[in-house]
């Protein structure tokens, strides 16, 4: 096979093997790639499979001519590539092995030696001339072998890219890459996506027209889609939507609850439902698809106390491979003390960013009512995004949408003549840049709305997330009509004689009102910027930050009754009449929910 | 004290060091240099575990 003028493929098919590196099934067998490049020197790139020597060796005296070739560079030290070094000395007396200095280490460990005097060490960036050919070494430590070099041709722009965009299958059978090429990368090279992320960044520097890789087919168009999955793969990013779902079953009730996961999850739809049952499936097809959709379900029995074998390793490989950023569904099968979910989530302990949906489904033999009323539950949390992309299923009426605004809080501070006065609002916009105009909305019924209104100006101070709930209480829950907002405040003013808070704010501005719009309940002040100041480097306090961290837990414990949403007063008793308003926040009936 | 690469499973021993990286023998995995790296695969500090 002929790759360029001057570069040759003398590798091998490999259909005799029955399970690749002692655990990988390949059913269309293996391909160990060599290439010579021939130029005013001749170098051989990489050795193959121990039982492929001969033929290795006729490859390279028909692709050379017969010419002696000058160096051996060897790649990587695996003994599918390497194991014919020796036998390639011997034939060719004269050459000179090129390799890194951590794999003349490992030959040492292989052969037992070195090639003290029949050798070149080479590390990051050195560069080795054929004559118009000048090949360039690039260290890729970790993928997946600490020894591994690639290698770049500037002349014919082809990187030679060791096990990197390999792929399981012998060359002579056609096959799709992806599917192979996925399985391989995550079998093989999982764990080390930083050192591929590393040296996919030293690959974007080089100008690559052609990969030849130590396996599978040698890539020469449409680049962009390979380097675009191993980014994919190397950063444990989504590839696919969809959901996987992998189970064992010893009876089939815990696979009876799958099937019906999947027909939900198929109505509700999502785009992809692919599933695999462990103990009679390719584990490494399991570990590939994990890996490609965002959202996986596992599925197990409990047994001996712990849970079913297939699933423990199964797990095992996905944490040992750096499994993370994704969302996990549980299904338990457990007929007296159903213990998998525990068991389960114990085994991603060590992983980044995995989110476990709740309920998790839990069998006690066989399905029930209630499971399926959580398998319900769950296929929606699983196709929330699916449900709502559609017309006929999203909720278009879903005003928790609004809660996304990403409003921050402010405390608005004005004067009536007489005293200061402050409130809390989240209504604060920069609306137009030349110049610069902000807009504040202010409800009619609160007492700044009228001062601002009568003398046109008012601070606007950020509150930054140190403010305690103490600042929140002041400012809100109470009219400025009959307390002093800033009793017990140090007073510090701005040029236009209203105050701002001296601490808790990251800044404030200064702003005159431009326009009022009537909005009916509320009235929006359109205002230039006459001051502005940064206090401090703290991140504004926004409404979701409050809500998560300073807005105290309502103290329901033990208590019947309903609960304001807003501020957490509760109110005891049976039922809540509709007029009633919260005596703490001033919101209505609405805001309420019930204790449970 | 010894220490071991997540990645390669290289150990880092205090006690012996890494003299051919120019660190005596005798110290502590803490005293390391901050880029100190794996000289087996080059991964950094932040990958090993006691």
């Amino acid at each position: 096979m002929i790759i360029t003028s001057d570069i040759k493929y003398v590798g091998v098919n490999d259909h005799e093997i029955d399970l690749f590196e002692g655990q990988y099934d390949v059913p269309n067998g293996m391909a160990y790639n060599s290439y010579v490049v021939s130029d005013y020197k001749i170098a051989v790139m990489d050795t193959v499979d121990a039982r492929f020597g001969h033929e290795w060796l006729d490859n390279i005296a028909a692709a050379t001519g017969g010419k002696a070739p000058d160096y051996l560079i060897v790649q990587h030290m695996e003994p599918d590539h390497s194991a014919n070094i020796d036998v390639f000395m011997k034939a060719y007396p004269n050459a000179t092995i090129v390799s890194s200095q951590k794999a003349f280490a490992m030959m040492k460990n292989f052969f037992g030696k070195e090639y003290e005097d029949r050798r070149v060490v080479v590390g990051e960036g050195d560069t080795l001339p054929l004559g118009r050919h000048v090949l360039t070494f690039v260290t890729a430590p970790m993928v997946h072998w600490p020894e591994v070099i690639v290698t770049y041709d500037a002349f014919d722009k082809v990187l030679f890219s060791a096990d990197g965009f390999g792929k399981f299958g012998a060359l002579d059978v056609e096959e799709d890459w992806a599917c192979e090429a996925r399985r391989y990368y995550f079998g093989i090279v999982g764990k080390y996506g930083a050192q591929v992320q590393a040296l996919l960044r030293k690959a974007a520097a080089l100008d690559i027209q052609k990969i030849c890789p130590l396996h599978g087919p040698i890539l020469t168009e449409n680049l962009g889609y390979y380097l675009g999955l191993y980014n994919t793969w190397s950063s444990y990013g989504v590839e696919s939507e969809g959901i996987f779902i992998a189970y064992t079953s010893v009876y089939g009730h815990t696979k009876a609850a799958v099937e019906l996961l999947k027909e939900k999850l198929k109505a509700k739809g999502c785009p992809k439902v692919s599933v695999c049952d462990l103990a009679r499936e390719d584990m490494a097809e399991a570990v590939e698809d994990a890996f490609r959709y965002g959202k996986l379900v596992l599925a197990t029995t409990t047994y001996n106390a712990d849970i079913f074998p297939f699933m423990r390793t199964f797990i095992e490989h996905l944490t040992e491979r750096g499994y993370q950023n994704r969302t996990i569904a549980l299904i338990e099968n457990g007929s007296w003390a159903p213990l998998a979910a525990k068991v389960m989530k114990g085994l991603f302990e060590g992983s980044k960013n995995i989110t476990f949906l709740d309920p998790v489904i839990r069998l006690t033999s066989a399905m029930n009512d209630l499971t399926k009323e959580q398998i319900e539950k769950v296929s929606d949390e699983l196709c929330q995004e699916y449900l709502a992309r559609q017309d006929a299923t999203a909720n278009k009426n879903d005003l928790k949408a609004l809660f996304n605004i990403g409003y921050g809080l402010y405390v608005v501070t004005c004067n009536d003549g007489k005293k200061d006065n402050g409130l809390i609002v989240n209504t604060v916009s920069q609306v137009t840049n030349t110049p610069n105009r902000i807009a504040v909305t202010i409800n009619k019924q609160n007492y700044s709305h009228h001062v601002i209104k009568q003398t046109g100006k008012m601070n606007i101070n950020c509150l930054s997330v140190d403010a305690p709930f103490s600042v929140f209480e002041c400012f809100g829950f109470r009219s400025g009509r009959t307390v002093d907002k800033f009793e017990g405040w140090e007073k510090y003013y701005s040029d236009n004689g209203l105050p701002f808070l001296p601490k808790y704010i990251n800044s404030f501005m200064s702003l005159q009102v431009e326009q009022y719009v009537d909005l009916g309940t509320h009235g929006m002040f359109i205002c230039s910027v006459t001051e502005a100041r940064v206090i401090s480097d703290l991140e504004t306090m926004t409404y979701t930050y409050y809500q998560k961290n300073v807005k105290p837990r309502p103290q329901t414990e033990g208590k019947k009754g309903y609960v304001c949403k807003v501020c957490g007063y509760v109110y005891e008793g049976d039922t809540l009449p509709d007029d009633y308003v919260c005596p703490l926040c001033k919101h209505g009936a609405a805001d309420f929910e019930p204790i449970k | 004290m010894k220490y071991v690469c997540n990645l390669c499973g290289w150990e880092y021993d205090e006690a012996v060091g890494d003299p051919d990286n120019g660190i005596a023998p005798g110290t502590k995995f803490e005293d390391l240099p901050e880029d100190f790296a794996c000289p087996l695969c080059g991964a950094g500090k932040d990958e090993f575990q006691a």
